[in-house]
This record gives C-alpha cells, sequence and structure tokens, in this order.
C-alpha cells in the first residue's frame, strides 16, 4: 500500500509543468557556471612554484597578525586553519593552484544545492496544502490508507524527488565539466578544523560536500512540509523556507558570536563538513551532537505535521 | 436485509453552534435514498461524517456494521463517494486519475478502469486532461471514480450539479441500475425536489440540522381513500356547475374559465361525469391534481426556508 502511494504521489509530481521547468533551470544553472568557469581559466597562467610560495608565505603572515589581534572568533579561526593549511602545502609542495579539472569544477558549483534547495521547498511545501486548495483531499482521504500514510509517503516523495534532483545535478555537473575540464583527479583538496589539516581525494571531497550540503536541504524541505501541513498554506511555508535557506546560517552565525545556546539552532548543526573544514560554530561542538540534534529537529518536524494532519476535521 | 449505511442520533457541534442535531435513519441495499434540504441544512456536513472527513460529537455512524468512529478502514472500504464538486486532478488525464484513486484500493485491475470509463461513456476521453473537461464531464468521472472499488454505498452530493437534461437522465437511469443489479444502496443529496422526485424511493428532509421527515416518494396509500382535488375540463362550465349544484349541493365549486374544480373522492368524481355526459355537458377531461412532493417539501418545511 504505502509504495502505492509513493508511486501515486510521484506521478501527481511528474505530471506537473513546474516540475519540468525545474530540472530545466537546473541544468541551464550548470551550463552557466561550467562555461563561466570555462572562460575564466582559458587564458589563465598557473603562477610557478616560487611565486606561489612566496605568496602562501605573505598570507600566512597577514594570518597571523589577524589571529594577534582579531576579537571575533570566527575570524580567528578562519585565520588559525588557513595558516594551518598553507603551512601544509609549502611543507608538502603543494600548489593552491592547478588545471581546472570535472572535480574542481563540482566543487565551485555546490552553491547549485541553493538551487536544488528552493525547488525541493517548493515540492515539500505545495504537496499537502495543494490537495486542499484543489479539493482533492476530500476524495485522497475517503480511502482505506490511513491518513499517516498518506502524509508519510508525500514526506518520502519530496525526500526522493530531491535526491532526483541531486542525482540530475551531479551527472549533468560530471558530463558538462567533464567534457570541458577533463576527469583528471590526481590533485587533491585541502582543508582544516581547529588547526588540523586533511587532505582529500577531490572525487571524495565533491560527494560530501554534495552530501553535506544536501542536509539543509533536507532538513528545510521536512520545515516547508511540516508548516504547510500546519497551515494548508502553501505561501507561508515557501516564504519561511526559502527566507531560512539562505539567511539561516547567518542568522545562527551571528547568535552564535553572542550565546553558546546556538549550538541547538538546527543551522548550526546541518553543514556537517564543518568538523573537517573551518571548524563548527560553538568550539566543544561534536559530529555525534550534530547528529542527535539533526534527528531530534526531524522527528520533531514530522510528529508535529502528523498531529495536525491527523486530527483535523477537513472542511473544503 | 440489515441496513448498509445506519447513522444513529448523530450531533455534531462546532464550539457552541448545533450543526447537525439528532440525525437517524438507515440505508437498504438496493435503495436510493435521497437527503433533502435547503442549502446549509447540513447535509454535506452529514455527508463529511458518514465518511469520516469531519468527526462527529456524538453518536454513531456505520457501514455494514463496522463504525466509521472505531473501524474507519473497514468502513470506508465499503463506500464509494463525491463530496461536494467533482474534484480530481486537473493536470492528470481521466485514466490516470482512475489510477490513482485505483492503487489506493485493493483489487482494482487495469479493465476495471476501462470499464468504468465505458460506463460513464468517458472512455473516447480517457487520455484528455481533467483540466479541459466540462462540469458535466467530471460529474461522470466522479462517479466512475466513486464506484471504483465496487463499494457497497455509493454516496453523492448533488451528482447532476452542472449536467445538462440528457445527462441527468442518463446518471438517473445509470443509478437505478446500479442499485438494482448490483443491489448498492445508494445516498444522493440534493437541494432540488424534482431530483429526489425522480430519483429516490425514499428521502429524508433535513433542516437546520433536524431530520423533519423520512418518507417514500410514491404516496399512492393516499391516494385510496382521501379526497382529493380535482379539475373538470367542459365545454360549457358554467351549466356544469349548475347542474353538480343541484344533484351534490354539499360540493363546494369553483370556476376556473374552461374547468371547474371540487374536491371528491374517486366514487363522487365517477358520479359526476356521469351526470354531465348524460346531460349533454361535453367532458373533455378529468384531471386528479396529485399533490407533489414540493408541496409536501414546503408543508414540512413550513416557515423554516429563507
Amino acid at each position: 500500500m504505502f509504495w502505492s502511494l509513493i508511486r501515486n504521489e510521484w506521478m501527481k509530481v511528474f505530471n506537473r509543468t513546474s516540475t519540468y521547468v525545474m530540472i530545466g533551470l537546473l541544468i541551464v544553472g550548470v551550463l552557466i557556471t561550467a562555461i563561466y568557469t570555462f572562460y575564466q581559466q582559458k587564458d589563465q597562467q598557473l603562477p610557478s612554484e616560487e611565486e606561489w610560495r612566496s605568496e602562501l608565505m605573505q598570507q600566512n603572515e597577514e594570518y597571523l597578525e589577524q589571529e594577534k589581534t582579531t576579537i571575533n572568533r570566527y575570524i580567528k579561526s578562519h585565520a588559525i586553519n588557513q595558516q594551518a593549511i598553507n603551512e601544509y602545502r609549502l611543507e608538502h609542495n603543494i600548489s593552491p593552484y592547478d588545471k581546472e579539472n570535472v572535480w574542481s569544477y563540482m566543487e565551485s558549483n555546490t552553491s547549485l544545492t541553493q538551487m536544488i534547495g528552493v525547488f525541493v521547498i517548493l515540492i515539500g511545501a505545495s504537496i499537502v496544502s495543494l490537495e486542499f486548495k484543489q479539493g482533492t483531499a476530500k476524495l485522497l482521504l475517503v480511502r482505506s490508507a490511513s491518513r499517516l500514510q498518506i502524509l508519510f509517503a508525500k514526506f518520502a516523495t519530496v525526500i526522493l524527488f530531491g535526491l532526483f534532483l541531486l542525482v540530475i545535478l551531479f551527472m549533468s555537473s560530471i558530463i558538462i565539466g567533464g567534457s570541458l575540464f577533463g576527469f583528471d583527479a590526481s590533485s587533491t583538496h585541502i582543508s582544516a578544523s581547529n588547526g588540523e589539516v586533511f587532505e582529500w581525494s577531490r572525487t571524495l571531497y565533491v560527494g560530501v560536500d554534495y552530501l553535506s550540503n544536501s542536509i539543509t536541504v533536507f532538513m528545510l524541505s521536512a520545515f516547508a512540509f511540516m508548516i504547510s501541513t500546519m497551515f494548508r498554506s502553501d505561501s507561508i511555508a515557501i516564504a519561511i523556507s526559502i527566507m531560512l535557506l539562505f539567511i539561516g546560517t547567518m542568522a545562527t552565525n551571528i547568535l552564535g558570536l553572542i550565546t553558546d545556546w546556538a549550538r541547538f539552532s538546527l543551522f548550526a548543526n546541518t553543514d556537517l563538513t564543518v568538523y573537517f573544514s573551518g571548524g563548527p560554530m560553538v568550539e566543544d561542538m561534536t559530529f555525534s551532537f550534530s547528529i542527535v540534534m539533526l534527528i531530534l529537529y526531524l522527528s520533531l518536524f514530522l510528529t508535529l505535521a502528523g498531529v495536525f494532519f491527523k486530527k483535523r476535521d477537513v472542511s473544503i | 436485509m440489515g441496513a448498509v449505511l445506519s447513522l444513529k442520533n448523530v450531533d455534531k457541534k462546532i464550539g457552541k453552534a448545533q450543526i447537525i442535531q439528532d440525525v437517524s435513519f438507515d440505508v437498504y441495499p438496493g435503495e436510493i435514498f435521497g437527503f433533502l434540504g435547503p442549502n446549509g441544512a447540513g447535509k454535506t456536513t452529514t455527508i463529511r461524517m458518514i465518511v469520516g472527513l469531519t468527526k462527529m460529537t456524538a453518536g454513531d455512524i456505520t457501514v455494514n456494521g463496522h463504525s466509521i468512529a472505531t473501524d474507519y478502514k473497514r468502513a470506508i472500504e465499503q463506500i464509494g463517494t463525491i463530496v461536494e464538486n467533482p474534484e480530481l486532478y486537473p493536470y492528470l488525464t481521466a485514466e490516470k486519475n482512475l489510477i490513482h484513486f485505483g492503487r489506493m484500493s485493493k483489487n482494482v485491475t487495469k479493465k476495471d478502469i476501462n470499464d468504468r470509463l465505458k460506463l460513464v461513456n468517458l472512455d473516447y476521453a480517457k487520455d484528455q486532461k481533467v483540466k479541459t473537461f466540462s462540469l458535466g464531464m467530471k460529474q461522470r468521472l466522479g462517479i466512475a471514480q466513486a464506484m471504483l472499488h465496487r463499494p457497497k454505498l455509493l454516496i453523492l452530493d448533488e451528482p447532476t450539479n452542472g449536467l445538462d437534461p440528457a445527462g441527468i437522465r442518463e446518471i438517473r437511469t445509470f443509478l437505478r441500475k446500479v442499485a438494482k443489479e448490483e443491489n448498492v444502496a445508494i445516498l444522493i443529496s440534493s437541494h432540488l425536489l424534482s431530483e429526489i422526485e425522480h430519483i429516490c424511493d425514499r428521502f429524508a428532509i433535513i433542516q437546520e440540522g433536524n431530520i423533519t421527515q423520512i418518507e417514500s416518494v410514491s404516496n399512492e396509500s393516499d391516494l385510496k381513500q382521501g379526497v382529493h382535488s380535482y379539475y373538470i375540463e367542459t365545454d360549457n362550465p358554467t351549466r356544469a356547475q349548475k347542474l353538480i349544484e343541484t344533484t351534490f349541493p354539499n360540493l363546494t365549486i369553483t370556476q376556473q374559465e374552461q374547468f371547474i374544480q371540487l374536491m371528491l373522492t374517486k366514487e363522487e368524481a365517477g358520479n359526476i361525469v356521469t351526470l354531465l355526459t348524460s346531460n349533454d355537458v361535453v367532458v373533455y377531461q378529468v384531471v386528479l391534481e396529485k399533490q407533489s412532493l414540493e408541496e409536501r417539501f414546503f408543508e414540512a418545511t413550513s416557515g423554516g426556508l429563507v
């Protein structure tokens, strides 16, 4: 039964024109970033070893100065991490300049996951409320499937749709990026957290980066889903969720400067890469703390959505 | 035979307002039961409670013995319904709409879907999106949707809304056939008296949340004994009136153009025709004015209508 319900939802999503517009826009987005990157790197000369070494050393002097003078703890930890990375590069003779390849290109287009975020929020916010707007909820709910089954089939469809878009983004980036920049993946990505340096293979890093970015998307679509189920209005859900998508992290960062309680904010925990790159918002936060927080938030969103969907009289 | 649908003392309160009060009635297999009332009387609210979209405050509703409140799944499996307008997915084709609802029930095959489309004469439009449909087509697709899983009880809210006269006739014939051949119980709500009169076996009148009356549509027993209003058309009404007045002095006669109107029993009517013809008054027609459902409806709801 649950599988049939998901098939139904999937059919409804893919019989709407807006869905194909979203897929189209995503691919156009990949094309634009790829062409932009291509023209940028075309005339670029890679600096010689001497040049980049002296550049990094000079940078480190500036970072050291910053580390000593700043009172903003984000700037301070950034300075520490950059120094660590630069020292690692100097020591292991790894140039920060590298010929563009498909993986480095993909690193630079992870921001397109924000676009996926918007699309998934749009679907998540409308998948329940649209049934009420159209009046089809009446026919949907007078069947032997329970209301909770229907609700969770809808949520599962939102998540599947997000994964589907992620696959589209990944595949089109590989195909378009690969044909423009080649598949050479010998270079590495270097990151640091709390002064500790991590060296990644490009391929692995891109995978982790995409996955981590989708956590924000995932949580916000659950949030949009909850709001739209509670208020049966897609516009409120879309407005709040997209706003949070764009300013949530920034707002939490500001909060983090004022109080350690910011660690309990959703956005302090959505980016799991901080534990390898850049460091967490509050120093003593751990990876497992973030996972627990994410699970708690998700259960809160889904429980509220479930309670509201089950209880209410349908009066459309 | 036991009732398919049974409402027992159903109440619905929203806040302090009593929307439905103490509503009870039964619907039996093979019967078309009308649910008649002015707009806002509580027809749709009652239907919503029967299908579980709205929870009742008190009382119980059972479908073949399964309570909608405590055994929802078993109860709802036996119901096919359209609540208010036939709102289907506008961006899906007719066939995909049925596939969608078919997947939500057990044992609905591709063949069932095609059969239902043929039944409501929509097989020619099965690949057309519902947003291109007329209201009549949507109504028919709604009925196909309601009948997809062979329910024992069909609940249709204003099913002939938006249909042209031919369409209305078609639906009527169709529903009678379904009730009779498949022994399905059908509950139809309407604010139109003629509708109920033409299609239903029994009906209930609901008014301001109360059932004021439940009865059969054909009230033939009254006709056998009672006195009824007769209209008699003759070539000479004035002479006819005089003749009757002298022979039956206790009857009150009113003359209306070519007609004379009077209250008679069946036997008296026969005697009067004999009297007139034997006195060379030509009788063109004798009309028995049957009290229509409409009059009974206004009688029952007198003063309650706005």
